[in-house]
């Protein structure tokens, strides 16, 4: 556990290591709310043991990508650009969970957050393969972490709700998970429905 | 009767213009809507992130724009960084400007040969002109957008004679005050190759770009696998 990385809590280091899990928090400016809810989020993971490393997006200097394909043809499965992004990746390879924490942002993730995926693909090959009659590219490693989306909006609606399970099962395919769980969470909800929402996500994820 | 004096270009590819495909296509239909006699301009997404003053400046475009087109690539199933940051801007200014008034729509250009990957990205969209008080005038989602090379679509040629008239439709359509026509989005949604041609020449090309850079036997690498 890089301790360094998080930004809402140190007690995962006491917990056993089983499930090796990233969790990327795409907060875009200091948010009680996301805080809140990635608090329990978190408190969940940890009832089943699940061994967490957290990036604070937003402190991590991360270059937006180019679109020049680099990853592929010139330094293949890495960006040729150094900065931040490299550690993410290098944690994301080899992780069985995958956790994206973000403020809903027009039903999609923060900037915050898109900014470390948009340079994650390095993961996968730039070679074409076919799933479910539409082209996607072949995976890199043989590797396949579980994916968890968790958006927080006060503004929960049923297009929001869409946009984002879809936008996570869009991501789950591309990155070949195996599973994946979404869940919009509204803040002001209680904690007891903040609670058992999270803990179904992570219970669809059959990974524990 | 004309509704509308002027567009905006935003751009949202970080790409030169002659390797965007986002530039061809947005470059394009503002070319059928100069033809109409309005006024047109150009913002680059990722330069107005540069510093406040350049975001002041796409700031004070958007504000003399009557029509916001975006075009951009597909990343990641969605909008790229850069785009969704300049959004949240825009988007957490909606209370001290008035841009209830203004038309926006979106041209989304993915990689993958199938458009379907773009539908996401315009339903952000369609929900950012929602929350930001701007008119959602409808989206278009190109696939296989790395066919077009980045160049002007009148040198494209047949391949892309569906693209070029989906985008004289939209003009026709927006000049007049009408949102993007149904048979616009289904024209640009045909792929412009069949898949498999599109994937053979898309390996073709990779292996090909690799061996330029001396990397062909490594294009499955995996750098980090040691790591673990």
């Amino acid at each position: 556990m890089n301790s360094e990385h998080s930004g809402m809590s140190s007690e995962v280091e006491k917990v056993e290591a089983e499930v090796k899990g990233v969790l990327l928090n795409g907060e875009v400016y200091d948010d009680d709310a996301l805080g809140r809810v990635g608090g329990l989020l978190i408190h969940e993971l940890e009832k089943v043991k699940c061994r967490l490393e957290t990036f604070r997006l937003r402190n991590k200097e991360i270059v937006p990508c180019q679109g020049c394909f680099g990853c592929w043809v010139r330094t293949p499965g890495e960006c040729l650009m150094e900065d931040d992004s490299k550690a993410i990746v290098r944690a994301m390879v080899g992780a069985d969970l995958i956790v994206l924490l973000t403020p809903v942002t027009f039903g999609g993730y923060s900037s915050e957050l898109k900014k470390a995926l948009d340079r994650s693909i390095c993961l996968v090959s730039p070679f074409f393969m076919t799933i479910h009659g539409e082209t996607h590219h072949k995976p890199r490693y043989d590797w396949s972490p579980r994916l968890l989306g968790i958006g927080v909006t006060e503004d929960r609606d049923s297009e929001c709700v869409q946009i984002f399970t879809s936008l996570v099962e869009r991501n789950a395919i591309n990155f070949h998970a195996p599973a994946y769980s979404a869940s919009v969470i509204d803040p002001k909800s209680s904690l007891q429905d903040m609670r058992s929402d999270l803990a179904r996500a992570i219970s669809e994820l059959e990974i524990f | 009767m004309r509704q509308f004096e002027s567009a905006l270009l935003m751009l949202g590819s970080p790409r030169a213009h002659s390797e965007s495909n986002s530039y061809s296509l947005g470059s394009y239909l503002l070319g059928q809507l100069e033809k109409k006699g309005v006024k047109t301009s150009l913002v680059h997404v990722n330069r107005a992130l540069r510093s406040d003053g350049a975001f002041a400046k796409l700031r004070d475009s958007l504000d003399r724009a009557d029509l916001v087109v975006l075009s951009c690539p597909l990343y990641v199933d969605s909008l790229p960084a850069s785009v969704i940051h300049v959004m949240e801007m825009l988007a957490g200014e909606r209370k001290v400007q008035d841009v209830s008034r203004k038309r926006f729509l979106a041209i989304i250009n993915c990689g993958f040969p199938e458009s379907k990957h773009t539908e996401i990205a315009l339903a952000i969209c369609r929900r950012f002109a929602k929350e930001a008080g701007m008119k959602w005038e409808g989206g278009l989602g190109l696939g296989g957008g790395e066919a077009l090379g980045g160049r002007p679509l009148e040198e494209v040629g047949g391949l892309a004679r569906n693209v070029r008239n989906s985008l004289r439709l939209t003009a026709e359509s927006l000049v007049k005050g009408d949102p993007v026509p149904e048979s616009a989005k289904e024209l640009i949604s045909k792929p412009l190759i069949p898949s498999f041609l599109y994937r053979w020449i898309g390996h073709w090309g990779w292996k090909r770009q690799a061996k330029q850079y001396g990397v062909k036997k490594d294009l499955m690498a995996r750098p980090f696998l040691q790591d673990h």
